[in-house]
């Protein structure tokens, strides 16, 4: 699992005064925080290329775009980032395309940075496993009925809970795939779809 | 049900003039059980101090006290106003002890009125009850009430949903989805303790996504706590209206975000185990 580096952010992106943000919007819960920035890290890439494309296309979900990234910069503290994205998101509304284009220019250069500070202090948390090829696979087949059920309650925090020490083991290069996947959907609170690779996943291994 | 008789006893309503605001004697009777249940919670865990000091704290307490309005003009209980109207002033003139003094004195009124109303109230015959016991076992299983109470949170946001569950997980089960319909099936399958929704959303926003979990029905629909970027006062009222119970501002904190769920959860859980 990706986690951040608190300390070495707040060196690194002072613009988001990251143990004020800890203190006063988190309470202190440093594993809460650091859970927002993992998840911002990983969706954040794919939020900006989206973006560009809806303004390149000229497409009037632009304005609902720059309003989720605006809340999303807000939760982790990049608070002036959240500015600019909630002036684009007026400009976006009122149809004034000249100065949208030119301070989505500004806001990409700026959020690219962002993303490349939370990189910096991203590091992959090692993983305990030692299991074997079999042993996750028969760990899996434990595991999967428990992520049904909790799926089934639109539960994927408690699902994810339980794949996560599998993440970095090993049972094929198609089974790791489908938990890869899982995992994604879990993490964007799909659980439609992660009920979906589940099942895929049931059939890889129990072949 | 309720006994008329006994409802137009009372000096601080007019029973026979509300039950001409409903269309049906059935929803007046409606009317009055949400009353019953909700008129206890009516401004509660407002302090003065806070709602004076804090502009956005003031935003959430009219809008409050709005919906509140509209509840006791239609029931005809036209002489509660004149506490809500005390306190309106108070902020008006941000006078900390006239706030201190009328939160007081409302508590007392909706007391007074719950009280009242209570005293007309025809409890279901004891088969009835049995069956209503036995469905309020089955929910409070589906909710988990007996270990963490169930929250439904929903938000286009996955970022934002990381950063709610993370603040509340140690004390609730956060069950968070980003689309409106999935948030539906999942309300009518966990039976949760509370809704936290965001409004701006696409596809079914916030509010709409409110009229339709408070057309599920249900004795005790969970309250609705609205949480959402949008300061706009229209916008507010008009989330409140479709069944919001109360409005906070993102980004939200991890204190305030706490004892706001604390407060409606808690509410929640007493005005069941009343049933």
């Amino acid at each position: 699992m990706v986690k951040i580096n608190l300390e070495k952010l707040a060196e690194t992106a002072p613009e988001l005064s990251v143990m004020k943000v800890l203190a006063d919007a988190y309470g202190g819960s440093a594993s809460a925080y650091e859970k927002t920035l993992s998840v911002t890290l990983k969706l954040l890439p794919g939020n900006l290329k989206a973006l560009n494309n809806l303004l390149e296309t000229g497409s009037s979900d632009y304005s609902v775009k720059i309003h989720g990234l605006k809340g999303a910069l807000r939760t982790i503290g990049a608070f002036q980032l959240g500015l600019k994205a909630e002036e684009l998101e007026k400009l976006s509304k009122s149809g004034a395309e000249d100065g949208l284009t030119e301070l989505h220019s500004e806001f990409m250069r700026e959020a690219e940075g962002l993303l490349e500070k939370l990189s910096l202090a991203a590091y992959e948390e090692k993983s305990e496993t030692t299991l074997t090829y079999e042993q996750t696979r028969k760990r899996l087949l434990e595991i999967i009925p428990l992520m049904s059920e909790f799926i089934s309650d639109y539960d994927c925090g408690g699902a994810l809970k339980l794949i996560y020490p599998l993440k970095s083991a090993s049972t094929g290069a198609e089974a790791d795939e489908l938990i890869t996947l899982i995992t994604d959907a879990l993490e964007r609170f799909d659980p439609l779809k992660a009920e979906e690779h589940l099942e895929s996943l049931l059939t890889v291994i129990s072949v | 049900m309720y006994n008329i008789e006994e409802l137009e006893k009372s000096d601080k309503f007019n029973s026979a003039e509300a039950v001409r605001n409903f269309k049906t004697d059935r929803e007046y009777f409606t009317a009055l059980d949400n009353f019953r249940k909700d008129a206890p919670l009516y401004l509660r865990g407002y302090t003065a101090s806070v709602i004076i000091n804090r502009p956005e704290e003031q935003t959430t307490f009219l809008a409050d006290a709005e919906k509140i309005r509209e509840a006791l003009t239609t029931l005809e209980m036209k002489e509660s106003l004149s506490y809500l109207a005390d306190l309106e002033l108070a902020v008006a003139t941000e006078d900390t002890k006239l706030m201190s003094d009328g939160l007081l004195q409302f508590y007392g009124e909706m007391e007074i009125l719950t009280k009242q109303v209570s005293a007309a109230y025809i409890k279901p015959a004891p088969k009835q009850e049995k069956k209503e016991e036995k469905k309020k076992e089955e929910k409070k299983e589906k909710s988990g009430t007996g270990a963490k109470p169930t929250i439904i949170a929903v938000d286009d946001s996955p970022e934002i949903l990381t950063a709610i569950t993370g603040m509340l997980e140690d004390e609730y089960r956060v069950i968070a989805l980003t689309d409106g319909v999935t948030a539906i099936s999942a309300a009518k399958k966990l039976y949760p303790s509370l809704f936290i929704l965001d409004i701006s959303m696409p596809h079914m926003n916030g509010i709409e996504l409110a009229r339709r979990l408070r057309s599920l029905g249900g004795d005790s629909p969970a309250p609705i706590l609205f949480l959402t970027g949008d300061a706009e006062r229209n916008t507010v009222v008009k989330a409140l209206k479709q069944g919001g119970n109360e409005y906070i501002l993102k980004p939200v904190e991890k204190d305030i975000l706490l004892s706001r769920v604390r407060k409606w959860v808690k509410g929640a859980a007493r005005l069941q185990s009343k049933k």
